[in-house]
């Protein structure tokens, strides 16, 4: 039941020369929902709006429609509650394949569901009955994304872009600010141009090309880069070290923005939103980095010892890295971090920043927590598969040689990522980059993963000298279904190291969160010192568990619904430095409780694959949250049953006194 | 004329079913605006489509409660569908007692659930009974006026 939207085509073209003082004409909006009144009454609102409307009932044809043309439409509206896939799927799935902007509506106007919309990335919530003064300024999240898209391209600082981009930057400035149906509508004809010129070599794109960064595609690029060297890769001889057909230099360069926007975010230069990702994949590299001597540490052994106590693991990880047995608690990078991360948490993060942040963290988490309960080997499978999830999280972390902003990062991104960060950083120098390179690579399996870093990063701002990547990068790892639901099961994963660095140390957790928590452990003992800033994380954790765990139906569910309870317990008990962490906490909390039926992920299916991902990686986690997740998915899976877990996490939640905080 | 005294009644109509609380008065005249001539038929066009499918969604709700292990999941969706169609309508009464209906729900009261949906039900029926004649009278009086 697809009507294509004939919007009245006069108005389209006309629009161009008279000057409305309304809204831009002939946006292209497609609407998704499955009661036909509201999708009729929609359909005629948005048509006098003058928007060029295509309307659908079903997500799955909706999602068809978006990857036939990906160019086809400029926003997507849904509702929440449709039957043959979950509105936040769809968003997320949107947000990684098509990178539009995406609104979504309900007659539900619960508080946690309307989190869950700003966790997963939309970009605005509306309520029904829907008026169509709702309607008629929509096109500003357009602009405002293409905006930011240029911003980070530009804050990059590539050469490619140079006074291309500048100019195009300004004349879009024109165009969003004048909100002229007229201009609009030309700039928006000037983007489609520049879209078709790919040859040309100064790429700055109004609007950039849609081209989808699988998470394969992500990694030969990263690679490329590692192989030149992030301050020699140009795009020309990534391009030619890809090797990938179809692939234009322009691609890459805009790709190579955000990814060096991401970087430097990781640096410790956050500004955006992303900062929470990247901070922490930077701080977490180099912790990793001291870590990476650790690899070898099977998952599987590591599942097995999941029931490793928390001073074990302290002892162990210190052990790895090369330090005394002491806790690894490095006060000065605690400070540091508390610094950064006390004006970092920008409230974005929540959103998209959020849900990334998550995913980076919990894979970073999982790898601290291997080094110390893993034996070599699992480090090494776990690094392993940490490169192979995304490098963009790796990457980023082999720049943040900082080790304040490791610290920072570590208390931003995951509980876990931090300890480790903690216990290097005070001993060892940042890793190198190459260390941190490979573990980032895999750390960012999925597009998810890499939006987490960026998101991640921005939080830690000035944490790691990792090129700052924003989170609205998103860092092009258009991850397939499959990817996303890895990160996604990271996310939940990373509960359970969030756990760690929220302060639910080992004393308090340990005896629940034991098997997943074996790597949990060590981090806790870093991050009690970090609580605040955990919370804050936890506080995203928990948001970006919730979803996962919800999603997920295999045993990575398991995991996830625990991350998501002891997230959320986490929040409330730890010291609420950010005050996002009550949201979160709150928002985790209802998802948990919930039992969420409904798949925030499209991980579903993934779980097993995931799981087996994982195992592979989690040597490579150390850095990377991902391999965290996989971690922890592994050993939520063997070792505890779900209600093992549950209800350890539940006990924590009550006597955490779960609340925001 | 004829189509004077259908406008009449149509008009006494509509105001009855405000005045009863049936249909919103704010939102119905909201979306009488967005009535033009290139889609005479809107108000018609979504009266009809919400009769049609608030009955379905009633009906789903009422097969969600009685299967065992109750299919929450799908209940939830219907309701806030219906809870959104009506709202977007005007349905005034049907959203009040949808909204008691997700509200019990989501207390786990069943019994008061269940006594609202059968209350849901009835309102359902008045409504689709008198929107039925409303409708039928606006198709006539279009017609009329060629």
């Amino acid at each position: 039941m697809l009507n294509l939207g004939y919007c009245k085509g006069s108005m389209s073209t006309a629009s161009s020369g008279g000057v409305s003082d309304q809204f831009p004409v002939g946006l292209r909006v497609l609407v998704v929902d499955d009661d036909p009144t509201c999708l009729v009454i929609l359909e005629k609102m948005l048509r006098i709006c003058l928007y060029e409307v295509t309307k659908c009932n079903r997500a799955e044809i909706a999602l068809s429609l978006l990857r036939e043309n990906r160019n086809g439409y400029d926003i997507v509206i849904s509702d929440v509650h449709m039957p043959d896939m979950d509105g936040f799927k769809l968003l997320e799935l949107i947000g990684l394949e098509m990178d539009l902007p995406v609104i979504m509506m309900s007659a539900d106007d619960g508080k946690n569901v309307v989190m869950k919309g700003v966790t997963h990335g939309a970009c605005d919530y509306l309520i029904k009955p829907i008026r169509i003064e709702a309607l008629k300024n929509i096109w500003q999240h357009v602009v405002r994304k293409k905006k930011n898209e240029w911003k980070d391209m530009e804050q990059s600082g590539s050469v490619e872009e140079g006074g291309d981009r500048q100019q195009k930057q300004s004349e879009d400035a024109d165009y969003s600010s004048s909100a002229n149906e007229g201009s609009w509508k030309n700039s928006k004809r000037r983007k489609d141009e520049e879209e078709e010129v790919d040859e040309r070599d100064d790429t700055s794109t109004l609007k950039k090309p849609r081209v989808v960064w699988s998470v394969e595609l992500h990694q030969q690029f990263v690679a490329a880069v590692n192989q030149l060297g992030i301050d020699k890769a140009v795009p020309k001889k990534i391009l030619e070290l890809m090797n990938v057909p179809g692939l234009t230099r322009e691609n890459v360069a805009s790709h190579l923005q955000k990814y060096r926007l991401y970087l430097r975010r990781l640096s410790g230069v956050s500004q955006h939103q992303s900062g929470m990702g990247n901070s922490f994949i930077s701080t977490q590299e180099a912790t990793y980095g001291s870590l990476s001597s650790l690899n070898g540490l099977d998952l599987q052994t590591l599942a097995a010892a999941s029931q490793i106590p928390a001073q074990s693991l302290a002892t162990l990880q210190a052990a790895g890295l090369g330090r005394s047995t002491a806790k690894p608690r490095m006060p000065m990078p605690i400070v540091d971090q508390r610094n950064l991360f006390s004006f970092e948490n920008p409230k974005l993060r929540f959103g998209e920043g959020q849900q990334q942040h998550l995913n980076n963290g919990k894979q970073i988490n999982l790898l601290h927590g291997i080094p110390t309960t893993m034996e070599p080997k699992q480090l090494a499978n776990m690094h392993h598969s940490a490169q192979s999830l995304g490098s963009m999280n790796m990457q980023l972390n082999a720049h943040g040689d900082q080790s304040g902003s490791l610290l920072m990062q570590m208390s931003q991104q995951q509980s876990r990522g931090q300890i480790l960060n903690e216990a290097t950083s005070s001993q060892v120098p940042r890793l190198p980059s190459s260390i941190g390179q490979p573990i980032v690579n895999n750390a960012l399996a999925s597009g998810v993963l890499a939006r987490n870093g960026l998101a991640e990063s921005g939080r830690g701002t000035g944490f790691n000298p990792v090129s700052q990547s924003s989170s609205t990068m998103n860092f092009p790892l258009n991850t397939t279904a499959e990817l996303t639901a890895t990160s996604f099961a990271l996310g939940s994963a990373p509960g359970v190291p969030s756990l760690t660095s929220k302060g639910m140390f080992p004393e308090e957790i340990s005896s629940e969160i034991k098997g997943p928590g074996g790597f949990i452990m060590p981090s806790y003992d870093i991050f009690s010192d970090l609580q605040h800033h955990r919370s804050h994380d936890w506080e995203l954790q928990n948001a970006g568990m919730t979803f996962n765990g919800s999603q997920q139906s295999n045993s990575l569910q398991s995991n996830v619904d625990v991350a998501s309870s002891v997230l959320a317990h986490q929040g409330f008990s730890s010291s609420q430095s950010n005050g996002q962490g009550r949201n979160i906490s709150a928002v985790g909390k209802p998802m948990f409780s919930a039992g969420d039926a409904t798949d925030h992920v499209n991980a579903q299916s993934l779980g097993q694959p995931l799981n087996n991902f994982f195992a592979e990686n989690l040597v490579r986690v150390k850095t990377e949250r991902v391999p965290d997740a996989s971690l922890q998915t592994t050993l939520f899976n063997e070792q505890f049953g779900q209600e093992d877990l549950m209800s350890a996490l539940l006990k924590q939640q009550q006597q955490a006194g779960i609340g925001p905080a | 004329m004829a189509s004077t005294a259908l406008r009449q009644q149509l008009s006494i109509m509509r105001q009855s079913l405000f005045d009863e609380g049936i249909l919103d008065h704010d939102q119905v005249s909201y979306l009488e605006t967005l009535e033009n001539e290139d889609d005479p038929d809107f108000i018609e066009n979504i009266f009809t489509l919400f009769l049609r499918d608030s009955t379905k969604y009633i009906d789903s709700i009422e097969k969600a409660l009685e299967t065992t292990p109750i299919d929450y999941p799908v209940m939830d969706i219907m309701m806030y569908r219906l809870k959104g169609s009506s709202a977007s309508l005007g349905a005034s009464k049907i959203n009040g007692e949808t909204n008691t209906l997700i509200k019990n729900f989501h207390d786990g009261d069943m019994e008061s659930g269940k006594a609202s949906l059968q209350k849901l039900k009835a309102e359902h029926a008045n409504f689709k009974e008198k929107l039925a004649v409303y409708v039928g009278m606006l198709k006539q009086a279009k017609l009329s006026e060629y």
